[in-house]
């Protein structure tokens, strides 16, 4: 299935093919994203938009038919759990990556906002956020290559020893780390929890 | 049945082709729910493939 998550019918069309061929929707993860590396100084105008579109239109929009399919009278109509993808970037102020700071801080407010939303209504749904440090993902790597080019540090090796140094558990993530605390807030484990933002960054962000 | 067993759900996972996506697809998929991401290109397709396989160890409902 092809989802662009900036386009509404798109997203219409997703949750229709959720429901009717997949039986339902009770979880749903909001993780696409986009990360382009610069100094504010040199930002460029295009990259702030494409930024702001996937990560904040994307992740609202993921939102709006969540709620509207997860909610009573809605298509799912059994409630359920949403995920946003938010980061460590949220939580400290790391050089290179502003923009990207500002959507995924977007991202928290967006998450905290619906989750009360979802309570006042009675939609039954969980709103909750994560924030992962850094993962050596294509795009983790990458922002570590990136960082060493904008000057911030010698080398991309420099700017993950950057990274671990701040890290009390004294490693990066792995993408297993990440995904075994979605499966959590999406489970039946987490009922209680709603509207949070868990670092799940081995305490680089505290 | 443990607490963070999924069966009966369905996920969505957005940009579950690669990265942090996939394998939150993955987990999710072992947990025994049924996993629809978003698939566009040959890339999605193996990862749906094998999707397919994680799930299959999963009573289905």
């Amino acid at each position: 299935m092809h989802l662009d998550v900036t386009e509404e019918s798109r997203w219409e069309a997703a949750v229709t093919t959720a429901v009717k061929e997949y039986g339902g929707l009770d979880i749903l993860v909001n993780n696409a994203g986009v990360e382009i590396t610069s100094l504010i100084t040199e930002v460029d105008p295009k990259d702030i938009h494409t930024m702001l579109d996937v990560n904040i239109l994307g992740t609202a929009l993921g939102l709006r038919h969540g709620l509207r399919t997860m909610r009573p009278g809605g298509a799912g109509g059994k409630g359920g759990s949403i995920i946003n993808i938010s980061s460590v970037a949220a939580t400290i102020a790391f050089p290179g990556i502003p923009i990207y700071s500002a959507t995924k801080s977007a991202v928290d407010r967006l998450t905290r906002v619906s989750a009360v939303e979802a309570g006042k209504f009675g939609y039954g749904v969980r709103v909750n956020c994560i924030y992962p440090g850094l993962v050596p993902t294509a795009m983790g790597a990458g922002l570590a290559n990136d960082m060493a080019e904008l000057g911030l540090f010698g080398s991309a090796e420099e700017a993950v020893g950057a990274v671990v140094e701040l890290t009390p558990s004294g490693r990066l993530g792995e993408v297993a780390d990440m995904a075994d605390v979605v499966v959590f807030l999406a489970s039946n484990a987490s009922r209680f929890v709603n509207g949070v933002g868990l670092p799940v960054d081995g305490g680089m962000g505290m | 049945m443990t607490q963070n067993d999924l069966t009966g759900r369905t996920a969505l996972v957005t940009g579950g082709a690669q990265g942090l996506g996939e394998g939150m697809a993955r987990a999710l998929a072992a947990a025994c729910a049924r996993v629809v991401a978003d698939l566009q290109d040959e890339l999605a397709r193996s990862v749906a493939g094998s999707l397919g396989e994680a799930t299959g160890q999963c009573t289905s409902t």
